[in-house]
């Protein structure tokens, strides 16, 4: 993996249906909470509701990523794939 | 044929690892009778499970049918309502190959229920249709130290995931969903919010499917073995995509990451005020506050105007949207401006209150805290399994040899639950 540059890491999320990509520059104190939002900001994923909830995944680990860590403290690194599972409460 | 013949019966399971002296005492309880969870219910039953606890506060509708087998479609012609959990467990007790089932079922809300419903159970399987219930589920089910299994669907995909619930370090359901709301809500708030987001599409294989799944993994855990432990299995039917995501603790997790202790029963009716709960205390804690097991919500704001209308219910009582005399009812709920306690101090005027109202039923589980220690107790008010559920058994007059239901009618529960 890359070293982090100028204080930015890049990252890579997958969508949790498709095979959707979106690529972001994000601080390396951006929480995992903070990257779903901005994912729903951008339209990337809906946002989560009564039967809809996302998590983050290290996909170089298969780890979660806590929402409230930092990204850098879950040991994402620059250049990781960060695939967003979406847990559904149907039954 | 001899279809009585255990070891004949359960050849291919005890290949296959199943300890038939642990099935025979297994005890499985299952929330939510959707689809998902009345498909594991009968794979449950086909599997021998000795006891099956079956909670579900819902109805039977005709689109309920095509993907739950247990619903028997001529006892649902009538117009009488048929509920979930009941037909579930009649349904069960027909296709059952246990030597000797027990099928106990309550028509209730979890949290009507409470804590004490799960009491003694093997593995709880979480397949009710609501985020935040699952969040309570898995606290629950982490105070008492019984493994969880939950499972979920829609569209063409869906997940299960695994809770041994051994430790307090283990990651928890809430430490992937620290974002699911905590209980201040209704089931009406809840409703508004599926209807928006569209309608979730549940079909008989998805719920075949991840009902066996959820089924083989609490199968594994009344044998102590947890095969998925802290991780969730992601699976879509149509594109064969598969995923397996390992849990992390988050260490800001809101949810539950400790073991009751001793639950010491105490012997207050549920029927008595709350007072006596304090008054039982007593020889064991020297300044108690009660920890309530749900928010009591004291008022709420007129839907309308926003004055302030007394409301005197647990949170999961609250399926109406408060209004004042003054205005016409309008279907929308607010959450602000809610006055809700989740504590009471022995000289709180709700300590007045019988234990019922304030959401405490039968056999219920709570915690008094020693401010004088720090220390946490839980306790349980008297009753037991026989309060919370209703039971059937084999062997009665409620299923023929044959297996076609005899003498069974339509009346609700007998459990009087409401607060």
């Amino acid at each position: 993996m890359n070293a982090p540059t100028n204080g930015k890491i890049t990252a890579v999320f997958l969508h949790p249906r498709d095979s959707r990509e979106f690529r972001a520059e994000l601080g390396q104190n951006t929480t995992g909470q903070q990257a779903i939002d901005g994912l729903v900001k951008n339209k990337f994923i809906e946002p989560p509701g009564g039967t809809r909830a996302y998590a983050l995944q290290l996909q170089r680990t298969g780890a979660t990523i806590p929402l409230s860590s930092s990204l850098a403290t879950a040991g994402v690194q620059d250049g990781d794939h960060i695939p967003v599972t979406e847990t559904s409460a149907g039954a | 044929m001899d279809t009585n013949t255990s070891s004949d019966l359960f050849s291919r399971e005890t290949l296959a690892g199943y300890d038939r002296k642990r099935m025979e005492s297994a005890v499985v309880t299952v929330v939510g009778l959707g689809a998902g969870g009345s498909n594991a219910v009968q794979t449950l039953a086909l599997a021998g499970t000795n006891e099956l606890r079956l909670i579900d506060f819902d109805t039977v509708e005709v689109s309920n049918l095509t993907r739950s087998p247990l619903f028997d479609r001529r006892r649902l012609a009538g117009k009488k309502p048929r509920f979930k959990a009941r037909e579930a467990a009649l349904g069960a007790l027909v296709c059952s190959y246990a030597a000797d089932p027990t099928v106990r079922f309550a028509i209730a809300r979890f949290e009507e229920a409470g804590l004490g419903a799960l009491v003694g159970s093997d593995v709880v399987i979480a397949a009710v249709d609501s985020l935040r219930v699952r969040a309570l589920l898995a606290d629950a089910t982490r105070l008492l130290g019984i493994p969880m299994v939950e499972l979920g669907f829609f569209e063409s995909r869906g997940q299960i995931s695994v809770f041994p619930n051994s430790t307090g370090e283990e990651p928890c359901w809430r430490c992937q969903h620290p974002q699911v709301e905590d209980g201040v809500a209704s089931c009406t708030l809840y409703a508004q919010r599926v209807a928006a987001e569209g309608h979730i599409p549940a079909t008989q294989s998805l719920a075949a499917v991840f009902g066996a799944l959820a089924t083989e993994h609490a199968i594994q855990a009344v044998h102590h073995r947890f095969p998925l432990a802290g991780r969730t299995f992601f699976l879509d039917l149509h594109s064969g995509r598969t995923n397996v995501l390992s849990l992390t603790t988050d260490p800001c997790c809101p949810g539950v990451h400790r073991r009751f202790g001793e639950v010491r029963p105490l012997m207050v009716s549920c029927d008595e005020p709350l007072r006596a709960v304090f008054d039982a205390a007593r020889p064991f804690a020297t300044d108690p506050i009660v920890h309530l097991p749900a928010p009591f919500v004291v008022q709420m704001p007129c839907a309308e105007c926003g004055s302030p209308v007394e409301v005197a219910k647990p949170v999961w009582g609250v399926l109406q949207p408060p209004h004042c005399e003054k205005c016409p009812e309008l279907p929308q709920l607010g959450e602000r401006g809610m006055v809700v306690v989740s504590t009471v101090a022995a000289s709180d005027p709700l300590a007045q209150r019988r234990c019922r109202t304030l959401g405490l039923s039968l056999a219920a589980i709570l915690e008094i805290e020693d401010r004088a220690t720090g220390v946490m107790h839980p306790v349980k008010l008297a009753g037991n399994l026989d309060d919370l559920f209703d039971v059937r058994r084999r062997g009665g007059n409620t299923v023929s040899p044959n297996g076609i239901l005899m003498n069974e009618t339509a009346t609700p529960s007998s459990k009087e639950m409401n607060p």
